[in-house]
């Protein structure tokens, strides 16, 4: 039998054609031409919206009714596993696969190019290297001018470059910095709804009184407990009403000053006490042994200080969660903030 | 879906004459015409479908008297459909055609894509619609090398597969090439 020139029809029946098929069948239709993928673009009547998680190693396209998500570990060699889901569920639908011989940073500069995405959050992993780091930051730079989510906690990038970056792209959501680079005059404006900052001397008291985040994770500060006390009496009375997470690790802290009145550490000494969890976005943060504070206002929140029972035992650590009491099922308490209210 | 045929008998008050490009001339049923865009308009604009007007012969210079067949053969199968609607964003592909369809369009490739230029020309929707989904359905489940081989596509992709890291940009589907395409390609030798 002949073979059909697909080339060779006009634009509006190729169209119609690369509408009926999914995007993974755009993506191998992609590799046969050069000018296939430039009408493929061409056709592709919405942006995408594309998440780039080197975590799990992870590369989410969402499409209005669909999210794919292609898994970047290649088990057999050129070929890449895929999942499609429907939109905001787990369960999973479809598993397909898609053969790609080139690296996979490629294959996210094919994905963003031809379907015109918006890469919405990119988060680094410890399998990304600097180098390809540099790559994709770039390649992001150079198509848009913000992102909803950036969360770098790579080591040993370049001052210039981080500086670039935070200069090139607005943020809108979540900044998550393992911000060593960054000078120690270091000032930027928050607007964001969560900040996670680790090695940051940089953060200042007045950095501090300027944020309007509603969750906050603040790691290698310089903050003392007087800073904390000039925040939390703010707090208290009503300045900070978004604020629903903070949680302040500091080389500063001490246990001979008081925070709101009372000497560190400040804890439930209970042998079985409560957790204290709430979430936001796609966080989940907790406190185990928290003692209750309110605001003026009556709000509710539970607070910890002291030596941090984690990682670094050493380290002194603030940690406040405020919120609505929800659920008490044993000794896990669910609260939610006001913003989710 | 099937729907049944209720027996007409053509007057000249409710057919106009199509001519092909080889000269041949076809009576066309008013009902049938109304599946084409372009002769639905066309009939629209003169008033052929008021008895008291004088119908001339419609020439069609772009379709062959052997496509006109092929198309008059779909008109009178799909004459008691509903009307065609486009389909919305939450459109949902289906390959599964109905057996007619599936014999109707067991054509030879230089043949289908024919009748596609010629759905494209006349604005028959329906038709150009199936076309276009059984040419889908030829795609869906193949690698780009297989999909080579059914579209004869020559590429003009570097074969060269590097899996390392791409130094740049990757420039196989750089907007710079838009220039390389034209968006509306004359039909090739029949």
């Amino acid at each position: 039998m002949s073979t059909f020139k697909l080339l060779s029809v006009p634009f509006l029946a190729i169209r119609e054609v690369l509408r009926n098929l999914n995007l993974i069948e755009l993506l191998e239709l992609s590799q046969t031409s050069k000018k296939l993928s430039i009408l493929i673009s061409q056709a592709a009547k919405r942006q995408f919206e594309v998440i780039l998680d080197c975590r799990p190693r992870c590369l989410t396209i969402n499409t209005p009714r669909k999210s794919y998500h292609i898994n970047l570990d290649k088990k057999v060699e050129g070929v890449m596993n895929i999942g499609s889901y429907k939109r905001h569920t787990s369960a999973g639908e479809q598993k397909m696969t898609l053969h790609w011989k080139k690296h996979w940073i490629s294959l996210f500069y094919q994905i963003v190019r031809i379907f015109k995405c918006r890469v919405t959050a990119f988060y680094t992993g410890s399998f990304l290297s600097l180098n390809e780091f540099q790559l994709i930051m770039k390649f992001i730079m150079r198509r848009q001018s913000e992102i909803q989510q950036l969360h770098i906690r790579k080591n040993n990038i370049d001052e210039k470059f981080m500086l670039k970056i935070l200069n090139t792209l607005a943020v809108r959501e979540s900044l998550f910095l393992n911000s060593n680079s960054l000078p120690q005059n270091f000032h930027y404006k928050y607007g964001l709804n969560s900040i996670s900052f680790w090695s940051c001397k940089w953060f200042t008291l007045n950095s501090l009184l300027a944020t309007r985040s509603v969750t906050i994770e603040l790691l290698g500060s310089s903050l003392t407990n007087e800073d904390l006390n000039v925040f939390l009496l703010g707090w208290k009375q009503g300045k900070y009403p978004r604020l629903a997470y903070l949680s302040i690790g500091s080389d500063s802290f001490n246990d001979s000053v008081p925070i709101l009145g009372m000497m560190p550490p400040i804890r439930n000494e209970n042998p079985n006490p409560e957790v204290i969890r709430m979430s936001f976005g796609n966080s989940v943060f907790s406190i185990t042994g928290g003692v209750q504070i309110r605001r003026d206002d009556g709000m509710a929140a539970w607070i910890k200080f002291g030596k941090d029972d984690g990682l670094s035992p050493n380290l002194m650590k603030l940690s406040l969660i405020v919120g609505w009491k929800l659920v008490s099922k044993l000794n896990l308490i669910d609260v939610i903030s006001e913003l989710e209210q | 879906m099937s729907c049944e045929e209720p027996t007409t008998s053509p007057t000249p008050e409710n057919n106009i004459t199509v001519v092909s490009s080889d000269g041949k001339e076809f009576l066309l049923d008013l009902k049938l015409t109304e599946q084409s865009e372009t002769l639905a308009r066309l009939i629209s604009n003169f008033e052929y479908d008021r008895t008291d007007v004088k119908k001339d012969p419609v020439p069609l210079g772009n379709i062959t008297s052997a496509q006109m067949q092929k198309i008059i053969e779909w008109l009178q199968h799909h004459r008691y459909y509903p009307k065609w609607e486009q389909n919305d964003i939450h459109y949902s592909t289906s390959f599964t055609f109905e057996t007619w369809v599936e014999e109707y369009l067991n054509i030879p490739n230089n043949e289908m894509f024919e009748l596609l230029n010629a759905a494209n020309y006349l604005n028959i929707p329906r038709l150009f619609s199936t076309i276009c989904r059984i040419m889908a359905s030829r795609i869906t489940g193949k690698s780009a090398e297989q999909i080579r081989t059914v579209l004869n596509i020559k590429t003009d992709v570097k074969n060269d597969v590097y899996t390392g890291i791409p130094i740049q940009e990757d420039s196989s589907s750089s907007e710079d090439g838009m220039s390389e395409i034209s968006l509306s390609p004359s039909p090739p030798p029949i």
